[in-house]
């Protein structure tokens, strides 16, 4: 499985969105991605890729996009999507 | 009656309950090991049992402190919530620097530190009884706040309710280790059929006596 397919399963898993809904997701953009919503897709990023986020990121991830810059800075790369 | 006390950390505002009779005590969810430990040593009390009603930090953030004051404390917890206890995700304690800015807003940054604790000396799947200074304690599995959730009875009048029954809010399953499911199968039916007349210590709020008409 790609880093992408991880990053997406997660947000298919936490906040039940797929496809082409995933690139447009904001924190408090659909009912699902509230405070608690982000406490589990934070978690659950942790857990599949095994890392630590420190809060200023976990605070600074507020979309879909923004996770993959944040995750970066933690050694991950997602692979870009094809056109 | 053993005397009751009730401690709530001043951060995450959840309550510790410290029960003490006769110099023995018992202590349910250690929130902040600082105050529970001074307590007990100005009155040169000894702790029998640390029961612990969930995982998520903001009820085991003292845990390691008293156990390293008292070692002798007997700590029992339910096997999922024991298994969790050091694991910084399904405790909470990796995203509750988070969690504190979402709930109270404001540009405020909290800081809280990820907390690992070892697991239960006892531990339980379904039910675990005993007695303690006559009185008999009950702590049953609850799961759906977590898979690990156990409410507590002490003589069938008080219920130290954990993350459930807290005064005018909804019982929350979103937060780590929680299951929509399991509280609709197992906690929802558990907490309707509770007597009128049962006394609740919640672990957060207030405590009360439950009716209901405050179901």
């Amino acid at each position: 499985m790609t880093n992408l397919e991880k990053y997406n399963k997660v947000f298919q898993v936490i906040l039940k969105k797929e496809g082409e809904e995933l690139k447009e997701l904001r924190y408090r953009g659909v009912p699902e991605w509230d405070s608690m919503g982000h406490m589990n897709l934070v978690g659950e990023l942790e857990e599949k890729f095994d890392i630590m986020l420190d809060t200023p990121d976990m605070l600074a991830f507020s979309s879909y996009e923004k996770g993959k810059e944040i995750l970066k800075k933690y050694g991950v790369e997602i692979e870009k999507e094809d056109a | 009656m053993p005397r009751l006390f009730v401690l709530e950390d001043r951060l995450t505002q959840s309550n510790c309950y410290l029960m003490e009779d006769n110099g023995s005590v018992l202590i349910i969810d250690p929130n902040d090991h600082e105050r529970i430990l001074k307590i007990i040593r100005e009155h040169q009390w000894n702790i029998d049992y640390i029961l612990l009603t969930h995982e998520h930090c903001d009820h085991i953030q003292g845990l390691n402190g008293v156990r390293r004051g008292y070692p002798e404390a007997l700590v029992i917890a339910t096997a999922v919530c024991s298994e969790n206890l050091g694991n910084r995700i399904k405790n909470m304690s990796g995203m509750m620097g988070t969690y504190l800015h979402f709930k109270y807003g404001g540009d405020k940054k909290y800081v809280y530190s990820s907390i690992l604790c070892n697991p239960a000396n006892l531990t339980f799947d379904q039910e675990y009884e005993f007695h303690w200074k006559g009185h008999m304690i009950q702590m049953e599995l609850v799961p759906g706040h977590t898979m690990g959730s156990c409410c507590i009875r002490m003589d069938e009048t008080i219920l130290f309710s954990g993350d459930y029954l807290i005064m005018g809010e909804e019982d929350i399953t979103r937060l780590a280790g929680g299951n929509e499911e399991a509280y609709e199968t197992y906690a929802k039916p558990w907490i309707e059929a509770l007597e009128d007349g049962i006394h609740i210590y919640p672990g957060h709020g207030t405590d009360y006596i439950l009716k209901k008409e405050k179901r």
